[in-house]
């Protein structure tokens, strides 16, 4: 059975392309648009994996995380983060809360061959 | 470079938000101090446009602003309708320390922002700053019994950082904690470190 991931992405072009990339390589994908159209679609497609953006409309990147992690069912699921703003770390890489740090972090424009290798060593 | 920092800046005023986010973030990159760039990324921090604001305001920090400015200029953004600018304003401001005292009654407003990270986030700068803004301890006491973990952790720990060892006050609401079986043991536990933390200092100033 292929693994899924879940793309939370406002970029229809680079939700595409993930899509296609992940297809291509055996995974089974759902698009969200933002980081409530994503927590609506957690629970219905269990994926797992997810590729996060951060910068988007309604919820960002950051509070789709902080609310993933303080959710029982769903704190366990892998996290890639993908933004164009390499400053973002800053609210991920701080100790002052105690949530655990995305799995993988990695910067728009991304490469190819290393974004699919950080997904399969995380969703096998 | 000063024709590419300067085209730059032009593009701070660009009608595409997407052209004024990259300019802002683009100028944090280089990091040139100039006041041509500095001024005219605070000017940018009232954009229309959340995440270029957050841009802006990301890459003053990365020119490391002094205090001043950053009071003037940042604690405002603690109020911006956005909350990953509120957050970041906080962050902002811890990083002047103990110089950034000004900001402390604005940060005891934020401790009781909408969303909880915001709220956790004010609480750890209070005890950034450290003991310069011991006042504001009354303040912390609401978060401890905020809704959310995070928050009261946060706040356990920045009221072990601005009070003194012999702040017989603080020592009392930090044992409170510590002994509520009310709390989670996460809670408890980080009392009982900010207790010892309180301590050893204690025995250095001996």
């Amino acid at each position: 059975m292929s693994k899924k991931v879940l793309i939370v992405d406002d970029e229809e072009d680079t939700r595409s392309y993930l899509e296609a990339l992940l297809s291509d390589n055996g995974y089974e994908t759902v698009l969200a648009e933002d980081g409530e159209d994503g927590f609506r679609k957690l629970s219905d497609f269990m994926p797992d994996g997810i590729i996060l953006d951060i910068i988007m409309p309604n919820q960002t990147g950051v509070g789709f995380y902080r609310k993933l992690k303080k959710s029982e069912a769903h704190k366990n699921i892998p996290v890639i983060i993908l933004t164009g703003v390499s400053s973002y770390k800053d609210f991920f890489g701080r100790s002052h809360l105690t949530l655990p740090k995305p799995q993988e972090f990695m910067e728009k424009p991304f490469s190819t061959e290393e974004l699919l290798g950080k997904i399969k060593a995380l969703i096998p | 470079m000063e024709r590419a920092i300067a085209r730059l800046v032009y593009n701070l005023r660009d009608d595409d938000c997407h052209i004024r986010f990259a300019a802002a973030r683009t100028l944090g990159d280089i990091g040139r101090d100039t006041p041509l760039v500095t001024d005219s990324l605070i000017h940018t921090l009232k954009d229309k446009t959340w995440f270029v604001r957050l841009s802006a305001l990301q890459s003053l920090r990365d020119l490391k602003l002094k205090p001043a400015v950053v009071i003037e200029h940042v604690v405002p953004l603690l109020k911006d309708e956005h909350e990953d600018i509120r957050e970041y304003a906080a962050l902002t401001i811890a990083d002047l320390g103990p110089m950034a005292s000004p900001a402390a009654p604005s940060l005891a407003e934020v401790l009781f922002d909408p969303v909880w990270y915001v709220r956790a986030t004010a609480a750890w700068v209070l005890g950034q700053i450290g003991p310069v803004v011991r006042e504001q301890y009354s303040n912390l006491v609401p978060c401890l019994s905020d809704n959310e973990m995070e928050v009261r952790i946060s706040a356990v720990r920045a009221l072990g950082k601005i009070g003194c060892a012999c702040d017989q006050e603080i020592l009392n609401i930090l044992v409170a904690v510590s002994r509520d079986n009310g709390q989670p043991p996460e809670v408890k536990e980080e009392a009982e470190e900010a207790l010892k933390e309180m301590q050893n200092s204690l025995e250095n100033m001996k």
